[in-house]
């Protein structure tokens, strides 16, 4: 799996797999930035249709 | 909230896919998608570049948890086997052309709102400069110094230098007072009347013209007018003509006529010029059936006798009853032309003016004349005017026109005739005519016998008289310089073979010629003097009297004659016995 997603809190480049698992996880909050080579600039992860895989706290913290 | 599930129903449904047509976009089992459709699932990053792919939209329109989602058009009839892209390639340049526009505007949002302002000016603008266009054209008259100048059998009128509108002449109508002072770019007369076209398209009326005087001031936009005797013909920069007065002959009949460029006036017709050079007419005179044959017409001009134009060619052509004009055929670069009852004159570019006329006189003194912007004619005078002054020559009855040039005295007739046969001559001796060069005999002996001398004794070979038979001779003493040739002293002579009978008791019998009187009135009170002087009048016959007026120039005008009339036709003997009083204005 390619890595292509950055994250702002985040030095590595992870794969979309390991984007959903942190966010998932909480690793990755609601309000942190992400990004790809395909999108133009960053976004909010409770802005993009992955907020889908965030849990019912982090949407509503 | 989770947008996503809608989003990618409204996309299918717009462009009519279904469902399991996107399964195989993606290469998912329907299930799998109808989990995207109803939320069960979201795609992941693969199927969402290919989503954001099939649909032709970015893929951050299509990651973003929102509502918004860029359609495209499409035809009717698409089925769902078709792929997007395949209306996307159908899409039509303007359809192209409108979409970068709109992502032109997203990015630079202000530019395009200027932009936007910009075109509206320009549309608004477009369509005010329409909309005037279509109710006026630009007023665009025709600006001609031959315009400046117009006349009536008894009234001159002018434009100077300034633009003001000058008159000289019979004023019985009010035809020339308080003429306008504004810019005024043609004036033309009619027989009590004066109309001028200003240089703002309107018309100002003077004179006589009764109701039609306010018919004429509302006209607007009059690019050219002209008159006759008793009408006025007017165009505007439409085409549209106009006319008013008199219509005795159908001269204002006009209305029918359309896209005229150029209007003239004869006395009784309106001649028409149309913008492919035909000449229209309406009304009755001289020559008008003959305006078909000519086009392009820069100038016309009518009297009763004569119809007189120039063409395109600069040349002029005309059409007289009963008379030729064999020197108007030479004339070229004509720009003016004027004409009289008995005459034809014209106007070259280089301000030289030509007039055929039989009065040596008066070709000569025309021949002087320099720098003339314009000629206009009366039946019986023609004025030429170089832009500050009138000059003229016929008849001034009016005053139409100042006279400035002084007149040669006329040498009298000669006197004491005696007739002798002297040997194989005939001897014709008279008393010498101071101021005489020379001395014209003529014997009408068959052959017309002429012979001139220096001395007053002419002498004629006999070989060609009859006896018995009657000859008219005339003497006249001809004048040069200042002098004009005397009136001819005309006799019958009977010959007698027999020189006794060729004594002096065969006195000639005398029959004198009768001659005109010139014009009198305007004559400066020196030539005048001299004038009748040299006509034979005694001195102690004549008798002047200044009056209060004051004079204009620098030297007494006669104002009034009695004893004798202007063109009064007399003999030398019945002048002789005339007393003759005279009245000349004072000078200041």
């Amino acid at each position: 799996m390619a890595k292509i997603w950055k994250v702002s809190n985040i030095s590595e480049v992870l794969s979309d797999d390991e984007l959903i698992i942190k966010i998932r996880k909480g690793e990755i909050k609601a309000d942190d930035f992400i990004t790809c080579r395909d999108m133009e600039g960053w976004i909010t992860v409770k802005d993009s249709i992955y907020q889908f895989y965030l849990s019912n706290d982090a949407l509503d913290a | 909230m989770n947008y996503l599930p809608a989003k990618l129903v409204k996309l299918r449904k717009h462009y009519n896919f279904s469902q399991n047509h996107l399964a195989k976009v993606l290469d998912i089992d329907v299930l799998e998608y109808m989990g995207y459709e109803n939320g069960r699932c979201v795609p992941g990053y693969n199927q969402i570049r290919k989503l954001a792919s099939f649909y032709h939209i970015s893929f951050t329109e299509l990651f973003r948890n929102d509502e918004n989602a860029t359609l495209f058009n499409v035809r009717k009839g698409s089925t769902d086997e078709v792929n997007i892209s395949y209306f996307l390639k159908e899409k039509s340049f303007f359809a192209k052309a409108v979409d970068k526009i709109r992502d032109y505007a997203k990015i630079h949002p202000y530019r395009w709102y200027g932009f936007l302002f910009l075109l509206l000016c320009v549309f608004v603008s477009f369509f005010v400069l329409l909309k005037v266009g279509s109710e006026t054209l630009p007023y665009t008259p025709t600006i001609n110094d031959t315009y400046r100048l117009d006349v009536s059998d008894t009234t001159v009128v002018y434009i100077d230098n300034a633009g003001a509108i000058r008159g000289s002449g019979d004023n019985a109508n009010g035809q020339i007072s308080n003429l306008s002072t504004s810019p005024a770019i043609k004036v033309v007369e009619g027989s009590n009347f004066t109309i001028a076209l200003m240089a703002d398209g309107t018309l100002q009326s003077y004179g006589l013209l009764g109701k039609y005087a306010k018919e004429l001031d509302g006209l607007s936009n009059i690019v050219d007018i002209a008159a006759g005797n008793g009408h006025v013909v007017a165009v505007d920069n439409k085409g549209r003509p106009y006319a008013v007065g008199d219509n005795s002959f159908g001269q204002c009949d006009v209305s029918s006529f359309s896209d005229i460029i150029r209007v003239y006036a004869t006395n009784t017709g309106s001649i028409l010029i149309r913008r492919d050079g035909k000449a229209q007419y309406c009304g009755s005179f001289m020559g008008s059936s003959m305006l078909k044959n000519h086009d392009y017409i820069k100038g016309l001009d009518s009297s009763e006798n004569i119809l007189a134009l120039i063409e395109n060619d600069n040349k002029v052509y005309y059409y007289a009853k009963s008379k030729v004009f064999n020197a108007v055929s030479s004339w070229k670069d004509i720009v003016d032309v004027a004409c009289g009852d008995d005459f034809i004159a014209a106007l070259d570019k280089s301000g030289k003016v030509y007039i055929d006329v039989e009065s040596e006189v008066i070709r000569n003194k025309v021949a002087g004349w320099e720098n003339i912007i314009a000629i206009a004619a009366g039946n019986d005078y023609l004025v030429a005017f170089d832009g500050v002054d009138i000059y003229g020559v016929g008849k001034n009855s009016y005053h139409q026109y100042p006279v400035t040039e002084d007149v040669k005295a006329v040498l009298p007739t000669v006197s004491n005739v005696k007739v002798t046969v002297d040997g194989k001559y005939l001897s014709i001796q008279f008393d010498k005519v101071e101021n005489a060069s020379e001395y014209l005999v003529s014997i009408d002996a068959g052959i017309g016998y002429t012979s001139r001398s220096v001395a007053n004794i002419i002498k004629f070979d006999l070989s060609n008289l009859e006896d018995g038979k009657s000859y008219r001779i005339e003497i006249t003493a001809i004048g040069e310089g200042d002098y004009e040739d005397s009136n001819p002293y005309a006799f019958d002579y009977i010959y007698h073979q027999a020189e006794e009978n060729n004594s002096s008791d065969n006195a000639p019998t005398v029959i004198e010629t009768p001659f005109t009187i010139d014009m009198l009135i305007g004559k400066t009170k020196t030539n005048f003097e001299a004038y009748l002087l040299g006509l034979g009048v005694d001195k102690d016959r004549m008798t002047g009297i200044e009056v209060d007026e004051e004079c204009s120039g620098d030297e007494a005008v006669i104002l009034e004659v009695e004893g004798i009339a202007e063109f009064e036709k007399i003999t030398s003997s019945e002048l002789k016995e005339r007393e003759i009083s005279y009245k000349y204005c004072k000078v200041e």
